[in-house]
């Protein structure tokens, strides 16, 4: 699938609704989404940090920001069990993050559908 | 293999088994092979400068991350080309990590204090009669001995043996009923009545986010024109390894041969891939991939009942791209609870066989459920052309030649296990529901070049109003809990409003 390198992790940063009433965890559709939408500037803030921290930021979408970095940082930053599979494990929105970032996850690949 | 020190010989033995990579990929020309150029190809690394690493001999791998440690001083580069070039070698590129070089076979093995011989490619390689080409190799064994004003400067020379192209834009026969690209799937959608009327796709925007393209004689021989960019994450622009999307693009020149086709290779992140392809802003985006939301520890094939977090990121980008405008189309699955086949916002693109009498079937590989994360929404719409279990093996495809999924069908097992096709001819039988959301996206392109201010709503009603009632046969069961659901007449479980119908759909565009 053209992937880089092994020990580079992929994750996406949800942002957190600026209507704190809104519920992420529903079913999100084409005519509500945008009331979904982050405050303004929040994109910028929390990609902004992320690189502080070292992490990269690859993409940022209308409400989520895909970063990546090496495993270790992954580890370091998030606190990690480097001995688990760091697919299965739950990312802490760490404190500087928290206000703004609802999630982070980290990704996987798809299936082609072709089996 | 006989060969005389700074000379070049042609070998005249067989070449002995050896686990040098070069004489185990090449044999010795047969009369008639295409001669070797006049002058040898090489591509020279440098020695490592103070600090750096050597590419040859560092225990590290190259990436992104460490390759400036492999990058030599600027100043021993230009020393050893400007030296090469005293010595009679022509510089054709100088990049920061090597020089590509040219010269006669005797310029290098008097220069270098090595022998060559002259090596062609191996027939066995080729899946399909071809013309040899002879090249000039290293010879076995060969010493290395540079000279001194460029021992501290060149690591290694190594000559670039002729490219292989094995691929033919006319598909391999094979002896069992299966479609070809362009013209059966054209016709069987019905999308070939449609181009008839001037209506192909032009002008517009398609995005397919998938494993990457190859540019395959097929493509240019049809004059099928692609953009390829690459994903977050993702490497090697013109290389398809997986083979998946140089496959499935066929599929949507087929529907609709003059859209603006771009395809975005994707990483290890399908999120990252979307956010790439929505900021191109495309008319429509097909995906033939997704993630299977069951529980992995049922045995059942329990589905979930929410969209995993991981995935909400991806939900969230789906429904904006909708909300922008931008018709999606993705793969209902192979058996899988697809995500994002089934978000309501998307055509959810299934299965429906069609044999030699046009009599059609739902595809029992195909996928069709209840979505439980999304109360009411049924997969798939509709469907495009799928093969049957156990392999789907039925849309002769185009892919970049030896590559995986060229090599996995090409298992010499007979039909429907294996597809007929050699391990390199860079052609596969192959379908699921991956070829039938390309198929509808061609003609959601069709639909949108005749009205461009459709909405993505009013082109999945057109499609689902118009689509050619499938009334046989029953989906994958793996997809729904271990039952089966069954097409029947109308609206039902296995096909949802049944085979898609260009000529139909544009009528109500």
């Amino acid at each position: 699938m053209g992937r880089a390198i092994d020990d580079r992790i992929e994750a996406e940063v949800i942002l957190r609704p600026s209507d704190p009433s809104k519920n992420l965890g529903q079913p999100i559709r084409a005519e509500t989404v945008e009331q979904l939408a982050a405050p303004k500037g929040a994109m910028k803030r929390i990609s902004d940090k992320l690189r502080k921290f070292g992490f990269a930021v690859v993409a940022e979408g209308s409400a989520s920001i895909a970063t990546a970095g090496p495993k270790a940082l992954f580890e370091k930053f998030f606190k990690l069990d480097s001995d688990a599979d760091l697919k299965t494990q739950t990312l802490d929105v760490p404190d500087d993050l928290k206000d703004e970032a609802e999630g982070i996850y980290i990704q996987d690949r798809p299936t082609y559908f072709r089996h | 293999m006989a060969t005389t020190k700074g000379k070049v010989k042609k070998s005249s033995k067989k070449p002995k088994k050896s686990k040098d990579l070069t004489v185990a990929m090449f044999g010795k020309p047969s009369k008639g092979a295409i001669p070797p150029p006049a002058n040898v190809s090489m591509e020279v690394l440098l020695c490592p400068s103070e600090g750096s690493l050597s590419p040859i001999s560092a225990a590290e791998r190259i990436s992104f991350s460490n390759i400036s440690n492999f990058r030599p001083a600027k100043a021993k580069q230009d020393q050893a080309a400007t030296r090469l070039a005293e010595l009679g070698f022509r510089i054709v590129a100088i990049s920061p990590y090597s020089l590509s070089v040219e010269g006669p076979p005797s310029l290098f093995t008097k220069t270098f204090g090595t022998n060559l011989e002259i090596r062609s490619i191996d027939r066995v390689q080729s899946a399909r009669p071809m013309r040899e080409k002879a090249f000039f190799a290293p010879a076995k064994g060969a010493s290395w001995e540079p000279p001194s004003e460029l021992k501290d400067l060149v690591e290694r020379a190594y000559i670039q043996p002729p490219a292989i192209y094995f691929e033919s834009a006319i598909p391999p026969k094979v002896d069992y009923f299966h479609l070809n690209v362009p013209a059966d799937v054209a016709m069987l959608t019905r999308a070939s009545q449609v181009h008839q009327t001037g209506i192909t796709g032009k002008g517009v925007k398609v995005v397919m986010i998938d494993s990457g393209f190859f540019n395959h004689k097929f493509y240019k021989s049809h004059g099928f024109k692609a953009t390829v960019t690459l994903g977050p994450g993702a490497i090697n622009v013109k290389q398809d390894d997986n083979g998946h999307g140089s496959a499935e693009a066929a599929n949507v020149f087929a529907t609709a041969p003059a859209v603006t086709f771009t395809m975005i290779k994707q990483g290890d992140n399908s999120t990252a891939a979307f956010k790439a392809a929505v900021a191109l802003k495309p008319d429509i985006i097909t995906c033939s991939w997704g993630f299977d939301l069951v529980d992995p520890t049922s045995a059942k094939r329990t589905h979930l009942a929410t969209v995993p977090g991981n995935l909400k990121a991806l939900e969230l980008e789906v429904a904006h791209a909708v909300a922008s405008g931008i018709c999606l189309i993705f793969s209902a699955g192979n058996g899988h609870v697809s995500f994002p086949g089934m978000h309501p916002d998307v055509i959810s693109a299934g299965g429906v066989f069609v044999d030699q009498n046009e009599d059609l079937t739902a595809s029992d590989y195909a996928s069709a459920f209840d979505s439980k994360p999304f109360p009411g929404r049924h997969v798939p719409d509709l469907c495009g052309l799928v093969g049957m279990q156990p392999q789907a093996i039925y849309i002769m495809l185009p892919l970049q030649p030896g590559c995986e999924i060229d090599k996995e069908l090409a298992s010499g097992k007979p039909f429907p296990k294996g597809d007929q096709t050699t391990k390199a001819d860079g052609w596969s039988a192959i379908s699921g529901t991956s070829a039938a959301a390309p198929q509808l996206a061609g003609i959601c392109a069709l639909l949108k070049q005749k009205r461009p201010s459709i909405t993505p709503q009013e082109i999945k009603q057109a499609l689902i109003a118009s689509a050619r009632d499938c009334t046989h046969g029953k989906a994958n069961s793996a997809s729904n809990e271990g039952t089966a659901l069954k097409a029947t007449s109308g609206n039902d479980g296995a096909t949802g409003h049944g085979l898609v119908d260009a000529a139909a759909a544009v009528q109500l565009a």
